[in-house]
């Protein structure tokens, strides 16, 4: 019989961008822009989601027109078994550092904040422990469990603003534009470097394999504004509800700005469930992170215990990078942007060059 | 899938994942706390835990005790007196003497912040001439609930607000803004008295009575206010019912406006309500009351050199060039226009 | 006597239900073989019997010609029982077919006369009367339930759709019982390369019984590592109807009151058909409260250990008190509790199962006086323990189907223990492993959380919170079927 739930359709592809933009900007992102521009972040960010949805053509175009199976074989196609493993030895550092700090950024969220007795290398293993169970599944049923996720937080969403409504005051976003005009284009360059992370996760499938073709691009575009105002929306949300001193303050903003949820004036202290959907959030990307490392390997006898392999190497690598939160919070602000700009955008536009100037691809 | 049961298992128990349980008997429930600066200038903590094991008396708490070089470690004293280690999260309120109010409330205030349970919800009180450990220990005997009397303080008489220790910080670290913090002072009875003002970190003074419900009214924490005008048989008693206050700035002149809707409760026997004319008069006193009450208050605090309605973070939110001045103070030109008009006699046309 | 009785004596020996009986009818030797126990005695007296004395002493003698006549005395003529006797089925066999034994041990009778074997159905009743369903109750729904006979059962089914595309063929499986088993779908809904694997997986069973149909369901499901079903067993006709009409594919088992369904989606054991036989708008809060129970009877036992142990500060302040002081005279810690719980109100449960009726009454109220006021005033769990625990129980009993019980228990129990190590964090990670696990299970190569994880938005916004509404209802689930739109005839 025809497999049918190996099939990929539309509405899981689209969802990628959703959680992956959250992921992505939690805890490094939006700490960053609001360290750098305090109020001015709700502006840098808007300005920024709009040089990114320009940006965002490479990958789409990557994306349309890749007819093998993932993008390290595209490369060695293209640009000849030298350069091209060179470039996915590149790619493949970029992608492990990555994972190693979003790593690093979710369990020393959860071991400051829900369990502060234990080590953060217990809640790695724990969280490296179910990744290995996820990413050993198929590709369609990945995305079938981050479609998932994205439904919870989602309605997650919609309960924090709904319980925060009372307490925000628009009197705390002026003066607009206080910021030195230096710090807004950086804060506007956070936004633009951090969101590649995500677009380039898109590039886990291509649209060979999708199934109902026809209605792709109209239901992608939707989904990238959607992810971007939403994204937009919770740095503006932070920003009013706490105030432009208020949010320098902490680690992380929006944890805290939970903290005043109130509910029937009986149910409040509950931002240790509520915050749940940054867990699921950033879960999700390195689902698909780890799923990418995975799909550079070679396929053979092995393929079972290749996830496994991969988390083990990971957790030493973290141990080895960070070691605790002031030195991470040190690296990642001097190094992080440059290796997403080497290690992917470079890349991608290599390899966008190269198909759409250069060379036709096969069908 | 069993595997990785047992593994997840095996690898809590290796890293000594389970230190982070705590058992609800090792809680010690905390009702009020009060900071105290003793004589040798150590910091004396005083505490409430609701006691769980009488179950009869449920609501007398034990009162303890410690001293300490600092806000922290007088907390983790505790433990020589009560075997249980403090929970703060769900905290009513924060009770502070005046000396640290005057010389040291950010170290004190530090300890609450950087605390990661809790809310931050709980109210912050003064107390005003008396010991905050008397005042605690009054507390607990009569088993009095302080949260319930702040509110209903707040909504019936005006001289308190409600706001949580999460507004203070915000509020002292605005820029411009100036604290009003409620007190509470122990004649007898327990009994929530008039706001203390502040000036960057430190108290300087208290306000009267009728200053703090005019501090109240200006930044809009008041639910119904009673105003009274004239004297013995012209006296008329008004009740004003949920005013609001808009504060514009232009240029340097900065515009406070009031409005709001009254009702008359009570009448001096020359008061006759037959005519427009009368009610207009009635109306034209309450407003020139409530206005130079505003101005006095505005100009006592001006010479203090405390803003007392934080125009300064006004100033500085609309970017206005008069806030880059250092005496900024001297250079406002206030204006004030109040606006209340009477909509209802209670149903009596002329006194009886 | 003739070689062929002395042949099936010699096989048939040693029973001693079946009978022999030889009738001498005009000089011709009728033996008649049945088994005592299998047949309906009125059958064989009424009507075999005498159709036979009839068949014999009425026949036609006016000969046309000499020939036939002494063809007659002789004995030779044919005498035709297929066109005289008055029964419903008669089948003409072969001397040398050895499948004669399982006819007569079907409750068929062997008639041999003239050295022609005949076997004619004769069979008794022996399964009990159509009657009310025993495990599904519905409220507004038809009342009949499947019974142990499989011919019934098809009637009842075809009582239902009366078209001729609904196609039925059986085979006989299992060396020894020879079980007849049925598989019946509708012809121009269902998908045909499901049949053919059903068929090609129902051919290839060897076994020497086939007692229920869970043993038909094991042999087809053979991929299936998950803990949750992925077929339906049900015993209501109108139920199978229904599932018949969206294009699935029926098995039913002979000796089993039960048929079964495939392939089943997980909204499937959700959402009920009783829905469609009541209003629409109430179906929005009714379905609302049965996915709260399915969350309830997974995550409330974990849910609060971990606000209990870990984070305390989620409960508001009176509760906290009042748990507090509940807990001080208790000797265990949270975990044991639940667990000791848990296993009182299992243990309950089967004993339920097990008893019977005579005993019943007097097990129930023990159980109640255990698990009430006796044991906490003993001191061995508090009281809100026992509210937790019950609340957990109760709401899991919103679903019909044991596997589906038996899977949420287990899901249950492993929430506990990661909880129970992690607070928050370990019911987020249970969750991940819930989730997978659960999108994972694969029905027959199709999804399992059909509408919602491969998203078709026309049948998620009708199935998952409320019901199509049944005059606008024209298209059928493109998972299930080619045939996608449903047959709108105007007398």
């Amino acid at each position: 019989m025809v497999v049918e739930s190996e099939k990929i359709y539309t509405v899981s592809v689209v969802m990628i961008i959703s959680s992956c933009l959250l992921a992505t900007f939690f805890g490094i992102g939006s700490y960053m822009m609001y360290n750098e521009s305090f109020q001015d972040a709700f502006v840098a960010s808007a300005i920024g989601a709009v040089i990114s949805c320009i940006f965002f053509y490479f990958f789409y175009y990557i994306f349309e027109h890749n007819t093998y199976n993932s993008i390290f074989e595209l490369n060695s196609n293209i640009f000849g078994k030298v350069f091209g493993a060179i470039i996915n030895l590149v790619i493949i550092l970029a992608l492990v550092i990555i994972t190693c700090a979003i790593l690093f950024n979710l369990s020393s969220f959860l071991n400051l904040e829900y369990l502060p007795d234990s080590k953060t290398n217990m809640l790695e293993a724990i969280l490296l422990l179910t990744l290995s169970y996820v990413c050993s599944k198929n590709i369609s049923q990945i995305l079938k469990v981050n479609q998932i996720f994205v439904f919870i937080c989602l309605l997650n969403i919609i309960l924090n603003v709904v319980g925060l409504f009372p307490k925000f005051e628009i009197r705390n976003i002026e003066p607009l534009f206080n910021a030195p005009k230096i710090s807004i284009l950086k804060s506007i360059g956070i936004y633009v470097i951090l969101s590649f992370v995500s677009y380039f996760m898109l590039l886990i499938v291509n649209k060979k394999m999708v199934q109902d073709k026809d209605i792709l691009k109209k239901r992608m575009i939707i989904s990238l504004l959607f992810s971007n105002i939403v994204l937009i929306g919770i740095i503006f949300l932070a920003i009013i509800l706490l105030g432009k001193e208020y949010i320098a303050l902490f680690r992380f903003p929006e944890y805290v700005g939970l903290k005043q949820f109130g509910l029937f004036n009986m149910v409040e202290r509950i931002e240790n469930i509520l915050s749940l959907q940054l867990y699921y959030n950033a879960f999700s990307l390195l689902m698909f992170l780890i799923y990418f490392i995975k799909s550079y390997l070679p396929n053979n006898k092995l393929a079972k215990f290749y996830p496994f392999i991969i988390t083990f190497f990971i957790y030493f690598i973290t141990n080895f990078l960070f070691e605790d939160t002031m030195s991470f919070i040190m690296l990642v602000e001097k190094y992080y942007a440059y290796v997403i700009l080497i290690g992917l955008m470079t890349p991608v536009l290599l390899i966008f060059i190269k198909m759409h100037f250069f060379t036709k691809l096969p069908k | 899938m069993k595997r990785y049961i047992l593994t997840f298992i095996v690898i809590v128990l290796y890293f000594g994942g389970l230190n982070s349980v705590r058992e609800l008997g090792d809680l010690a429930i905390v009702k009020a706390v009060s900071i105290d600066l003793n004589d040798e200038g150590k910091y004396e903590i005083s505490a409430i835990i609701i006691d769980t094991k009488e179950k009869e008396n449920k609501d007398k708490g034990l009162l303890i005790s410690s001293v300490g070089n600092s806000v922290h470690e007088a907390a983790r004293n505790m433990v020589d007196v009560s075997s249980k280690k403090l929970y703060i999260a769900h905290m009513e309120s924060l009770i502070i003497s005046e000396k640290i109010a005057r010389e040291d409330l950010e170290n004190t205030l530090d300890f609450f912040i950087r605390d990661n349970e809790g809310s931050n919800s709980f109210f912050l009180f003064i107390a005003k001439d008396a010991k905050a450990k008397e005042c605690l220990e009054k507390i607990n005997e009569e088993e009095i609930d302080l949260v319930p009397f702040l509110k209903s303080t707040q909504k019936y008489k005006g001289n308190a607000n409600i706001k949580s220790l999460n507004d203070v910080v915000k509020i002292l670290l605005e820029k411009g803004r100036s604290l009003c913090v409620n007190t509470i002072s122990l004649e007898d009875n327990i009994k929530i008295n008039n706001m203390a003002y502040f000036k960057n970190y430190e108290m300087i003074g208290y306000l009267s009575e009728n200053e703090s419900i005019t501090y109240n009214l200006v930044i809009n924490e008041v639910d119904n206010i009673l105003e009274s005008v004239g004297e013995e048989n012209s006296l008329v008693i008004v009740e004003i019912v949920e005013p609001k206050t808009k504060v514009n700035v232009k240029d340097c002149n900065v515009n406070i406006d009031v409005k709001g809707v009254a009702h008359i409760t009570q009448t001096g026997k020359n008061i006759t309500l037959d005519n427009i004319q009368e009610k207009e008069n009635i109306e034209i006193m309450i407003n020139n009351k409530i206005r130079d009450e505003i101005y006095s208050l505005f100009d006592n605090k001006r010479k203090e050199e405390v803003d007392i309605f934080g125009i300064g973070n006004l100033l500085y939110r609309k970017k206005n060039i008069l806030y880059n001045n250092e005496n900024y103070l001297n250079n406002i030109n206030l204006l004030v226009n109040v606006d209340i008009d009477i909509v209802n006699t209670g149903g009596i046309k002329k006194a009886w | 006597m003739d070689n062929y009785i002395e042949f099936i004596k010699a096989r048939l020996k040693k029973l001693d239900d079946i009978y022999y009986r030889k009738m001498n009818i005009n000089g011709n030797n009728i033996w008649i073989i049945y088994n005592e126990s299998l047949v309906d005695s009125n059958l064989v007296s009424n009507f075999v019997v005498r159709s036979l004395v009839e068949l014999i002493e009425n026949t036609d003698f006016s000969v046309k010609s000499l020939k036939d006549k002494i063809d007659l005395k002789l004995g030779k003529k044919d005498i035709n029982l297929e066109n005289s006797i008055a029964i419903n089925k008669i089948k003409k066999l072969d001397k040398s077919d050895t499948t004669v034994f399982s006819y007569i041990l079907s409750g068929f009778v062997m008639i041999y006369i003239n050295s022609e074997v005949y076997v004619v159905e004769a069979r008794g009743n022996l399964s009990r009367s159509i009657s009310e369903p025993v495990n599904e109750n519905s409220i507004r729904g038809a009342k009949d339930s499947f019974v142990e006979n499989i011919v019934k059962n098809i009637g009842l089914v075809r009582n239902r759709i009366k078209s001729e595309d609904l196609f039925y063929n059986e085979r006989l499986i299992g060396t020894k019982t020879k079980t007849k088993v049925g598989l019946m779908y509708i012809q121009n809904v269902v998908k045909h390369d499901l049949v053919e694997y059903v068929e090609k997986k129902l051919e290839d069973i060897i076994i020497d019984g086939i007692l229920d149909v869970n043993y038909i369901a094991e042999y087809i499901e053979e991929n299936n590592e998950s803990d949750f079903p992925i077929s339906i067993v049900t015993e209501r006709p109108d139920v199978t109807s229904y599932y018949l009409l969206q294009g699935r594919i029926v098995i039913l088992v002979d000796n089993s009151p039960y048929a079964l369904i495939l392939p089943a989606f997980f909204e499937d054991f959700v959402n009920n058909i009783d829905d469609y036989y009541q209003r629409k708008s109430n179906v929005f809060i009714t379905k609302l409260i049965r996915y709260i129970c399915m969350v309830l009877t997974v995550m409330t036992p974990a849910f609060y250990l971990s606000l209990i142990t870990f984070d305390q500060e989620s409960i508001p302040t009176d509760l906290l008190i009042s748990f507090t002081s509940q807990r001080e005279g208790v000797p265990f810690p949270a975990f044991v509790e639940a667990i000791i719980m848990i296993f009182a109100f299992e243990v309950l449960r089967e004993s339920d199962l097990r008893s019977n009726k005579i005993s019943g009454n007097t097990l129930s109220i023990v159980g109640a006086l255990i698990l009430g006021d006796a044991a906490v005033s003993a001191g061995i769990v508090s009281p809100i323990m026992i509210i937790v625990v019950a609340l957990t129980v109760i709401s899991g009993l919103t679903f019909q189907d044991i596997n589906i019980i038996n899977a949420l228990r287990k899901w249950r129990i492993l929430f506990l223990i990661f909880s129970s190590l992690c607070g928050l964090v370990g019911i987020a990670v249970a969750s991940t492993f819930f989730i997978t696990s659960l999108v994972c299970t694969t029905s027959y190569t199709k999804a399992f959380t059909y509408p919602l994880a491969p998203l078709d938005e026309l049948q998620a916004k009708y199935n998952i919170l409320s019901r199509k509404f049944i005059p606008k209802d024209t298209t059928r689930e493109k998972i299930l079927s080619n045939n996608l739109t449903k047959a709108r005839e105007k007398r």
